[in-house]
């Protein structure tokens, strides 16, 4: 009976392959590819030729090219956060007042009535959604896809009305479920922004000349 | 200097900083640049593929899941804008009515024993599309046929056939060669 064999013992050319693969990568791509690609990205920090001249010694145009420009992409994570920190610090201390304003000795009259909060709320979640659809604009969606953004924007139940039927007592929990009702319209508003950044950015991408005028890809 | 792990490259990529895009490139442009030659053939196509593939790269890594490493990720996309670019090339795979025969492989292979990674990677770009495409996923991308004939919508079999007549056609090119 014939030994079982592997592929790779029946055939010498892949297990040379094999044996070599490094050696069969050694052609490298000429610079201008990395050149075309860095012109097809947004502007960042500096053009770095070598990451480790960048390490080392920032260039001074790179420092005044991250101080002008790079600067606010590289901290819109961090925006991001601080955004969603602040809203979650202004809910908490809005619930935190309700708390208090349940448990507080101070005159009822010294505090702002559940509709005013509930008022406040929403003036500061519009805020926040009218700049997401500011920013959705500013990417020049489809009028169709803009109006949608909008009509949703736009579907909000009168916060005023519910405070007048609602039993007294349970107006943190109103209040938690409006900011809830808010926070989702935010969430899908930051999607549809992050998918218009992303669809941006592929843009000059696809019409970008590579080294030998690049198709689309 | 401190080096940088794949994890603070990606999380670098994703802030968009120029330096942890470049660590990437440098990383990976070499292995994947051979790639695209052998897969399309020609410097100037392997070029603007692999542009192609970096910057999707960059642009996709909000998909990175970790799930595989960085580098088996970057290789999906470029083998994937590869075979868009040869599709465009109006890759064409014949099938072939002859069986594979691995023992007439062996023997075309055993006959040549000048192996050489110089000579193979130019006999290999001299391959027309259909054929360098199938031995490069096979030989070099370790795709074995099922995951090939998959990737390029044709018969296991197609596969296997074309792998073989690559094989032949890659012999005659070393043959053929003077150096």
């Amino acid at each position: 009976m014939k030994p079982i064999q592997s592929p790779h013992e029946q055939d010498p050319l892949k297990a040379f392959v094999d044996a070599n693969r490094d050696a069969f990568d050694s052609e490298e791509p000429r610079p201008s590819v990395w050149e075309a690609l860095e012109r097809s990205m947004p502007s960042e920090v500096a053009k770095i030729r070598s990451i480790e001249s960048a390490k080392l010694s920032p260039k001074p145009a790179a420092e005044k090219e991250a101080r002008e420009g790079g600067i606010i992409r590289q901290l819109y994570p961090y925006w991001r956060k601080a955004a969603v920190a602040c809203m979650l610090l202004t809910i908490g201390v809005m619930g935190g007042l309700l708390l208090a304003g349940d448990k507080s000795t101070a005159s009822v009259a010294d505090q702002p009535s559940p509709q005013s909060r509930a008022i406040e709320l929403e003036q500061y979640y519009q805020r926040e959604i009218d700049r997401r659809l500011a920013m959705v604009a500013s990417y020049k969606p489809e009028p169709e896809l803009r109006r949608e953004l909008s009509d949703m924007a736009q579907s909000d139940y009168r916060v005023m009305q519910p405070f007048d039927e609602i039993v007294p007592g349970n107006e943190r929990v109103v209040l938690e479920t409006i900011a809830q009702e808010y926070q989702a319209k935010l969430n899908a508003l930051e999607r549809v922004i992050d998918q218009l950044r992303d669809a941006e950015r592929d843009q000059p991408k696809l019409n970008q000349p590579g080294p030998r005028g690049r198709e689309e890809l | 200097m401190t080096q940088l792990s794949e994890q603070e490259i990606v999380n670098g990529c994703r802030q968009g900083q120029r330096v942890a895009q470049y660590e990437l490139y440098r990383r990976y442009n070499r292995a994947m640049f051979g790639t695209c030659l052998r897969m399309c053939g020609n410097r100037e196509d392997a070029e603007d593929v692999l542009q192609g593939s970096f910057a999707d790269v960059y642009g996709k890594l909000d998909y990175f899941r970790g799930e595989s490493t960085i580098g088996a990720w970057i290789k999906r996309i470029v083998i994937n804008n590869c075979l868009n670019h040869l599709k465009r090339r109006r890759l064409r795979f014949t099938e072939l009515k002859e069986e594979f025969s691995p023992a007439e492989e062996i023997q075309v292979i055993e006959a040549d024993r000048s192996m050489d990674v110089a000579r193979i990677q130019t006999a290999v770009k001299c391959l027309p599309d259909g054929y360098r495409t199938v031995l490069s996923l096979y030989l070099f991308e370790g795709f074995d046929h099922a995951e090939i004939a998959e990737v390029l919508n044709i018969s296991e079999q197609t596969s296997k056939s074309q792998y073989s007549r690559a094989r032949k056609r890659l012999r005659e090119e070393l043959k053929q060669e003077t150096f």
